[in-house]
């Protein structure tokens, strides 16, 4: 049985601590309020996450809804272009409803469910989060509502749309950047005005424990899918792993299960939006301190008296000024290494996915796939463009199409050809 | 974790002297909130003293966030019109040190956990006592994460305040008040800050969790929006903290500062009177 030898690998992470902590990161900074609901949740999860009938009922949704497991793509013509002929895709935008953001909208939707609450309420910045959701609540039969900064609804139509289609009511956040971020704050506040039926679903590796744990588990399908297939197809253990970080969660649900392996090198991808010089950028495990953001320390984009920074990304899944406790301690114990790629790059990155394999990617994920250029330089620097990489898919591109066309649609990639 | 001490000796400072004082002459006490730099760093300081001279026994200056997730519609613009007009923690600072040139009363900060923690807890702690702040109320610091940050701020005679909620279980309260000092903030109703139309029944089940356990005077807060309240409030209360009603009405009237101290002073007068016999 690989699959439970590798989640006995995964409880074998020290992390978090009995109190939500990663190193020096993570924790429970919120208003006293929410340690009720937070206690309560904790409790549920350690119950479910070994219950038979839980795991049994998820499995069967991941596998006969979702479509997972999601396949293992070589990318022989990109890999050929960049110099890396052991290049592969982990499509998670396969996944019904185009991203890995299902795996944990899913998971948690069937927790809340067994907690017996009758209302899911989620943030959303890309809309993939916030669609994962509704669907979810619609299949599971419960209500929805989602929280999007008026700006993400903008450059992220066609999801309002679909949110809106499964039946959840979309609520425009107006406060601050109007960006992930502030719907974060009102998915928040909504949770503690209405705490007892509700169940706040976060969509990513961040906010108060157990969230960060939680979404990290639920995500870690990725990784432990990785590690069958790429043993399968290669024999051994891919050498590096490629992500894009918007809260971290694609990153870390592919990471985790080879955290322990050292011999894997971890890249995450941060936006680097206009450059790294300004403050018109994401990337907050690069250029962040520790800070407390949405219930949780850690690296974070902020002035020198503690007010969060404003940020900016082409993507609206990476605009985000914090970068999750664990991805903090992978930061600060370099288990991890976390890079940088501009908007343009990841514009470009895009239209050559597009070109050579026929796959449109989210923005977000184009961000990783953007870092291969540098990584396939530096690997053959080293004589070792034989190495196996894994790159995560995270999402399709659909949502895009406007954001694209604005930076010039389809004769940008007519004049890369 | 059990601590030895749940006796504590008096703290000695204004805010134990208030509430004996008050106790003794069996009085209600009177706390405002209003956001630090709201509308402007001037303007502000003149509502914090007519505040006083409306009768309040405790000023609690808010520290503007960029992500205050406690705080309702209200407050949240109150923090942004601060901050749009540069408001520092050291404009903060200043406001205080005012404030203390001219009076006695005690003053409480209210500040979100980050502002605090890049300055460093203790050097705050530590500035804040200095220039005459009584106690901290930060709301987004609960008990387990304001624990190790608790004999810092005891060691310079700062009390860090502590929140009762509806929702507080029993079990859960007799931790929390244990290390309870200065006074509870009792959130009368779950759910931010903002103006409410009526008080939670659930104050007296909270008041009677309290009262099992400690003698910290409790403050009900979150929701306290007109005099009829306050007064219902302090049937199982010590007092009451009035916040997004003053701060409401700054809002209403941007466009005519001169006025406003004296508006802020009649509304405080006004809680004043529902509060004394
Ligand atoms: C396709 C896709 N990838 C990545 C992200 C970033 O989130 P995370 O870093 O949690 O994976 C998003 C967020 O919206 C997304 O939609």
């Amino acid at each position: 049985m690989v699959l439970s030898k590798e989640k006995k690998a995964l409880d074998l992470s020290p992390y978090p601590d009995g109190n939500g902590y990663y190193g020096m990161f993570g924790g429970r900074v919120v208003p006293e309020t929410l340690m009720p609901a937070l206690e309560e949740l904790e409790q549920a999860y350690t119950h479910f996450r070994n219950d038979q009938p839980f795991q049994t009922e998820l499995q069967v949704y991941l596998e006969h809804y979702v479509g997972r497991p999601t396949p293992l793509y070589q990318a022989t013509r990109l890999g050929e272009t960049l110099g890396l002929p052991r290049l592969y895709l982990k499509r998670e935008d396969l996944n019904h409803t185009g991203s890995h953001k299902m795996n944990n909208a899913l998971g948690q939707a069937l927790l809340a469910k067994y907690m017996g609450k009758q209302r899911l309420i989620a943030e959303t910045g890309a809309g993939q989060h916030g669609v994962a959701v509704a669907t979810a609540a619609a299949l599971l039969g419960l209500t929805c509502t989602v929280f999007m900064g008026e700006e993400d609804m903008s450059r992220q139509e066609p999801n309002v749309l679909r949110m809106q289609l499964l039946q959840a009511e979309v609520r425009p956040v107006h406060s601050g950047s109007k960006t992930l971020k502030d719907a974060t704050n009102e998915a928040l506040r909504e949770w503690i005005a209405v705490l007892e039926h509700t169940h706040y679903v976060i969509g990513s590796v961040v906010g108060p424990h157990p969230y960060p744990r939680m979404v990290r588990d639920f995500q870690s399908i990725i990784g432990q899918e990785v590690s069958s297939q790429v043993r399968e197809r290669e024999g051994g253990l891919p050498s590096y792993l490629v992500a894009c970080i918007g809260g971290g969660s694609n990153a870390l649900g592919l990471f985790a299960p080879f955290v322990q392996e050292k011999e894997v090198q971890l890249i995450g991808v941060e936006a680097g939006g206009r450059g790294l010089e300004g403050n018109q950028h994401a990337a907050s495990l690069q250029r962040g301190r520790p800070g407390v953001l949405h219930g949780a320390l850690s690296y974070l984009l902020q002035d020198q008296e503690g007010q969060v920074a404003p940020v900016h990304s082409i993507s609206a899944g990476l605009d985000y000024p914090g970068g999750g406790p664990e991805h903090s301690h992978l930061k600060m114990s370099k288990r991890a290494r976390y890079v940088s790629v501009t908007d343009a790059e990841a514009l470009e990155a895009f239209h050559l996915l597009a070109g050579k394999e026929g796959i449109l990617p989210a923005l977000e994920s184009a961000h990783a796939l953007a870092y291969l250029h540098p990584l396939a330089a530096e690997l053959k620097f080293a004589g070792r463009q034989e190495e196996v990489v894994v790159l995560n898919l995270s999402g399709r591109g659909d949502k895009d199409l406007s954001v694209l066309l604005q930076h010039g649609g389809a004769g940008r990639a007519n004049e890369q050809k | 974790m059990q601590t030895s001490k749940n006796e504590r000796a008096p703290m000695n400072n204004r805010l134990d002297e208030l509430f004996f004082q008050l106790q003794a002459r069996g009085r209600k006490a009177l706390a405002v909130f209003l956001m630090g730099g709201d509308p402007d760093l001037e303007t502000s300081l003149k509502l914090l003293r007519a505040s006083l001279e409306g009768g309040a026994d405790i000023v609690e200056i808010g520290v503007p966030f960029s992500d205050p997730l406690a705080d309702g519609p209200v407050i949240q613009k109150a923090s942004q019109r601060a901050r749009v007009n540069q408001t520092t923690l050291a404009d903060i600072f200043s406001l205080v040190r005012e404030l203390r040139k001219e009076h006695d009363t005690p003053i409480v900060l209210l500040s979100y956990w980050n502002p605090i923690y890049q300055y460093g807890p203790e050097q705050f702690f530590q500035q804040a006592k200095k220039i005459g702040v009584d106690g901290l109320v930060i709301p987004d610091l609960p008990y387990e994460e304001k624990r190790p940050f608790r004999p810092a701020a005891e060691a310079c005679g700062l009390v860090l305040i502590d929140f009762m909620t509806p929702l507080t279980g029993e079990e859960r309260a007799q931790k929390i008040l244990q290390q309870a000092a200065g006074f509870i903030y009792c959130v009368t109703v779950s759910g931010v800050t903002g103006v409410r139309d009526q008080l939670a029944e659930t104050l007296e089940k909270s008041a009677a969790i309290v009262r099992n356990v400690t003698r910290v005077p409790l403050l009900a807060g979150f929701g306290i929006s007109s005099p009829a309240q306050a007064r219902q409030a302090v049937q199982w209360t010590e007092g009451v903290i009035v916040g997004s009603a003053l701060v409401q009405e700054v809002e209403n009237h941007l466009e005519q500062l001169d006025a406003l101290p004296e508006r802020i002073r009649e509304q405080v007068r006004g809680f004043r009177r529902a509060l004394d016999p």
